[in-house]
């Protein structure tokens, strides 16, 4: 039975890997570069160690906050907290969140359980996992089991493919945790009212721990396409040392029809 | 006279920590507990449960390792040998082969990306970072960047009544000597597969031994799983991982749209 079955395996096996059960892949599989740049021999000096759950402070996670009490948030009409767009991209906007306020919901695929990648998932609703290892950084949200790695010492691969996460790297200025994200997949979104970006966007962090042990984000978001100067903004987290990561799975929209994500 | 003396106070020091040393140790895998949430206030990588003394562990996973395709062990599709299926679930198995036969995939959910969980979540040929620490190993699949945590700080499983089901499970592990042992429950049933047309249960719990080699290259995962209502007994199964190395880990996304042409995601052809 175990014998006959294994050949019958084997042979099926083959056939669905030729022709069907193969997924498809953002990126070619093909090496980085020589050598992992998580290179564990690039043991830094001391620094802060942030290993451990972190919740956005005022997010839906954060325990401290009375969510029934929660203000509401502002209008997504409301330009006063806007990125310096360009005029392309004010004008796109500006369409998108005219169509929010009136109900209507586009260009967010999150909607069909695609990642929202980086940077908007830092601005997360549920906790963070940092995990420091030598030479590298892991942050996962639970959010969508969202992942992304922060090389420490290293260089940016020559011509990443654009990715959601991208291609991170970073070093210390002291206390001070500086990372540097390049090769972001054009069609994802900066935030949850839709605001698009084009596709050589960069984005530069500060990460900082102040002395009530708050850990603080400082994204600056360069995109020549985008913006007229770069945008500055700061998340900032807390630990939470009981929080466990939970899995995250988004299955409610896989069987039904696709939210048509046209761009306007 | 001395030296005699000195002697038998050697070799009583000898004992006394090697009865110590064989006492700590779990001689069998006994049931794992349940774990009061309000017992276990502190979370695995907090300051103080990583502060706290423990000994060295055989062997540290973290790093990054990647399945070996094996078609002896079912390679990337499946996990050999079979065991003894119960009716229904033979029944589903053989269908599944016949639906093949006529170039169709049959039930594949995770080939329209659904999450396929444990314990496909080895056997992707993407591959798998761990890092270890000494009160958890947290592990992170290439594909879909589905993450396992395994406990290790000697907490039981979670309340039945808090924990969600999920696909990965909860899981409690243990060093038994050179072993790490792993107990994996309260998988969640839904669109859930072991391998294709062996579906798993509410029943469902995999126990892993984990065996490093002495090169630290790659290591060896036995796995027993019990599903009473799909299987009799243990499957029993194991997967080697090499280590990879001069590579950093890719993304990879399971991205419906972009799923043309492909069996699993065109309904004409993904037999239910």
């Amino acid at each position: 039975m175990g014998g006959a079955s294994g050949v019958a395996i084997e042979l099926t096996m083959k056939n669905l890997v030729l022709r069907s059960t193969a997924l498809a892949v953002v990126l070619a599989a093909a090496l980085i570069a020589p050598g992992a740049r998580a290179d564990a021999s690039r043991i830094t000096p001391p620094h802060p160690n942030w290993t451990g759950v972190w919740v956005r402070i005022g997010s839906p996670s954060d325990p401290d906050v009375d969510q029934s009490k929660s203000p509401d948030p502002p209008s997504p009409t409301d330009e006063s907290d806007w990125p310096p767009l360009t005029p392309e991209y004010l004008k796109k906007y500006r369409q998108i969140t005219q169509a929010l306020e009136k109900g209507e919901r586009l260009n967010d695929p999150t909607s069909n359980c695609l990642p929202s990648g980086f940077p908007w998932m830092m601005n997360m609703p549920y906790p963070m996992e940092i995990l420091q290892t030598p030479g590298q950084v892991t942050v996962i949200a639970e959010w969508m089991s969202q992942v992304r790695r922060i090389y420490i010492g290293a260089k940016h691969a020559e011509n990443p493919d654009p990715t959601y996460f991208g291609d991170a790297v970073g070093h210390w200025e002291g206390d001070v945790l500086v990372t540097d994200t390049i090769g972001l997949k054009s069609d994802t979104n900066l935030n949850d009212s839709g605001l698009m970006h084009g596709q050589h966007t960069r984005v530069v962090e500060r990460w900082s721990q102040t002395k009530s042990g708050v850990l603080e984000d400082q994204l600056t978001v360069i995109d020549p396409d985008m913006l007229t100067k770069p945008w500055v903004r700061t998340l900032k987290y807390k630990l939470e040392p009981s929080f466990h990561m939970m899995e995250y799975v988004c299955e409610n929209n896989k069987d039904a029809a696709p939210v048509v994500a046209h761009k306007p | 006279m001395r030296s005699k003396y000195a002697c038998r106070i050697l070799i009583a020091a000898v004992v006394a920590v090697g009865a110590t040393v064989f006492a700590a140790a779990p001689t069998k895998a006994e049931a794992w507990p349940r774990t009061d949430e309000k017992l276990w206030p502190l979370g695995a990588l907090e300051k103080k449960d990583l502060a706290k003394p423990r000994p060295k562990p055989p062997f540290d996973l973290t790093g990054t390792w990647t399945v070996r395709v094996d078609p002896k062990d079912g390679g990337a599709m499946g996990f050999l040998p079979l065991p003894k299926l119960k009716p229904a679930a033979q029944a589903l198995y053989d269908e599944g082969l016949r639906v093949n036969a006529q170039g169709k995939a049959f039930r594949d959910d995770t080939g329209a990306c659904w999450p396929f969980g444990m314990p496909k979540w080895w056997n992707r040929v993407w591959p798998i970072q761990f890092m270890q620490y000494p009160t958890a190993i947290v592990a992170i699949q290439g594909l879909e960047n589905s993450v396992r945590w395994i406990y290790l700080d000697g907490r039981g499983h979670a309340n039945p009544d808090l924990i969600e089901q999920t696909y990965n499970g909860d899981s409690v592990g243990r060093w038994e000597g050179n072993t790490l042992v792993v107990d994996t429950s309260d998988l969640q049933p839904k669109r859930h597969w072991v391998m294709q047309g062996i579906p798993v249960s509410e029943k469902f719990h995999i126990v892993e031994k984990i065996r490093m080699a002495k090169d630290h290259k790659s290591f060896t995962v036995e796995m027993i799983m019990t599903d009473p209502e799909n299987w009799e007994g243990e499957w029993r199964t194991t997967k080697t991982m090499e280590a990879v190395k001069g590579e950093d880990p890719v993304e990879g996304h399971c991205l419906p749209d972009l799923n043309e042409h492909i069996l699993a995601t065109d309904p004409a052809h993904n037999e239910r």
